[in-house]
């Protein structure tokens, strides 16, 4: 059986009886106990739930036919979970061995909400300890391998989200984006990666990086799933009480702005010369294009790495090895790197030179963004300089690692909304897409061109 | 170039609980003095005019009613679940004031 790739072709798969959803499940299954031996996306595969769940759906299928999508939008699809997500009675590590025996008594308010619209939950995915990470390779449990190319990174910190999409392990996965954990992994994966606006997904039950920065997202293989995606995740919860269920509706796409300073020599040419094709794909449909900058933007790394490493000390600061998880010498080399860099820039003598310094020209690069989306709709650009980097080839460099978040922290910064879309692929059969920016709340945005483009290339 | 030394290391890591050995301290104080100089960079921008920023959303305050919620609740059952140790319902930790005779 060849698996869908889609959530209308699996649903479409499913009514007419092609194949039941415990055929479906045991096919995802198999490939699993295959093929993950070499690429180590999964650290827990919740095979009885799965297919509990799968018979459920079954019987709902058997029941009410096609009158199940109303109840039940996301009926058939398979998905996994970061291990950032809680889940209820299935272990939740999030990449560390401070909590390798960790069962949640409670799930993640987005995990129940995807189980409520249909969706069979086949396992837990590895990720960068604590999503601190670009590459997959800080994980407690082995590094995940880019399954475009084995001796390649898949990015991270949702590394094994992305890699498990890219190879068919799963429909769709979930990720967190704190500084373009999503984003970056869906470019080196050749996947479709989604951040979402700060404040539009539920973090409840997510396991707190940078609470002012983590953002819930999603990765799919095409943009009109990861839209049908959102449409569910994005609703109200009491939870969290950082959350605003705010949608901008879709409105005419006038204009996309193209930020010169995204636009430097340092970004490979290959992956320039192909955005140059993609503005031009839109070109044609009728869309403007007009240079804008964000003259900030060199600083968006200095205050990523002051904010988020403060706020991570603070969120880590609860793994005390009594309530939960194991003590704090479990913790491994880069989670107490970020701990020590974030107590010192909150420490007396440093906080206001630092932390509060950060806190300004956050800002300021705000600001940027403001006076762009009052003359464009959305922004374009790469969304990493390079496509994806060798195993170990950064990973002895913290600082080197922390550079290529460039093109991807200042949307977490300011709280906007992307998508990354794969458009293209290297000689070395690494992925790499482009990056889609709109202001907060404006997701129809980038979906509408992300749509757009995916209907011109199929063509 | 920033300089940090061994004191301030452990300083921080006292600070935070935890654990480093020697040969962690070296590295750390060569990768974090490299991302304390990059980090200085921020000094180059005016932010004589800018305001503080702490997340973006406009939300503030925001309040429930005192109310228990049972769908929100943990059983001290469920509570306890993951505890290393555990006595007569309580988590057990290590002794952190000690008793003394004046």
């Amino acid at each position: 059986m060849k698996l869908p790739k889609t959530i209308n072709e699996v649903q479409n798969g499913l009514f007419s009886k092609s194949y039941t959803c415990v055929d479906l499940v045991g096919v995802y299954l198999d490939k699993i106990s295959q093929k993950d031996k070499e690429i180590n996306s999964f650290l827990t595969i919740s095979e009885d739930s799965a297919y509990k769940k799968a018979k459920a759906v079954d019987s709902i299928i058997n029941d009410l036919g096609e009158k199940a999508l109303d109840a039940y939008p996301l009926l058939g699809l398979v998905v996994a979970h970061k291990d950032m997500f809680l889940t209820k009675g299935i272990r939740t590590t999030a990449g560390s061995t401070v909590l390798n025996n960790f069962i949640p008594p409670y799930s993640a308010s987005i995990v129940e909400k995807l189980d409520e619209t249909g969706c069979i939950t086949i396992g837990k995915l590895n990720q960068d300890a604590w999503a601190h990470g670009s590459s997959g390779e800080n994980s407690d449990f082995g590094d995940t391998k880019n399954p475009n190319n084995q001796e390649y990174v898949p990015g991270g910190s949702s590394s094994g989200s992305a890699a498990a999409v890219s190879i068919g392990f799963c429909m769709a996965a979930t990720g967190t984006d704190t500084g373009g954990s999503v984003r970056q992994p869906a470019s080196f994966c050749g996947v479709v990666g989604f951040k979402p606006t700060y404040g539009a997904v539920s973090r409840f039950g997510v396991v707190a990086m940078s609470s002012s920065f983590d953002s819930i997202g999603h990765f799919t293989n095409s943009v009109r799933d990861s839209e049908l995606i959102f449409d569910q995740t994005h609703f109200v919860d009491e939870k969290d009480a950082n959350l605003k269920k705010s949608r901008i509706d879709k409105k005419a796409i006038k204009k996309i702005g193209i930020p010169k300073e995204y636009f430097t020599k340092d970004v490979d040419s290959e992956i320039l010369k192909n955005i140059e094709e993609v503005i031009k794909l839109f070109k044609k449909k009728g869309i403007k294009f007009e240079e804008i900058s964000l003259p900030h933007t060199k600083y968006a790394t200095s205050v990523y790495y002051i904010i988020q490493p403060a706020e991570v000390s603070s969120n880590l600061g609860r793994y005390d090895g009594i309530r939960y998880g194991n003590t704090r010498e479990s913790f491994s080399s880069e989670a107490k790197r970020r701990i020590i860099l974030g107590t010192y820039v909150l420490s007396t003598g440093y906080v206001d030179k630092y932390y509060k310094k950060a806190m300004k020209v956050r800002s300021i690069i705000i600001d940027d963004f403001n006076k762009a989306f009052s003359k464009v709709d959305a922004i374009i650009s790469p969304v990493s300089p390079t496509v994806a980097f060798k195993l170990g080839e950064k990973s002895s460099d913290p600082l080197k690692m922390y550079l290529s978040d460039v093109f991807t922290g200042s949307a977490n910064i300011a709280g906007l909304c992307g998508l990354s879309i794969p458009s293209g692929i290297n000689i070395n059969n690494l992925p790499f897409g482009f990056q889609l920016l709109a202001d907060k709340f404006n997701e129809s945005t980038i979906f509408e061109l992300g749509k757009l483009y995916e209907a011109e290339i199929s063509k | 170039m920033a300089d940090l030394k061994d004191k301030d290391i452990l300083h921080i890591a006292k600070l935070s609980n935890l654990y480093i050995n020697n040969k962690e301290i070296e590295n750390y104080k060569k990768q974090l003095s490299e991302v304390i100089d990059y980090i200085n960079l921020l000094d180059e921008v005016d932010t004589k005019e800018a305001s503080d920023t702490a997340h973006s959303t406009d939300l503030s305050n925001i309040l429930r009613e005192d109310e228990i919620n049972a769908s929100s609740q943990l059983s001290q059952e469920e509570a306890l679940l993951n505890a290393s140790r555990q006595h007569n319902g309580y988590f057990v930790s290590k002794l952190v004031i000690e008793e003394k005779d004046y």
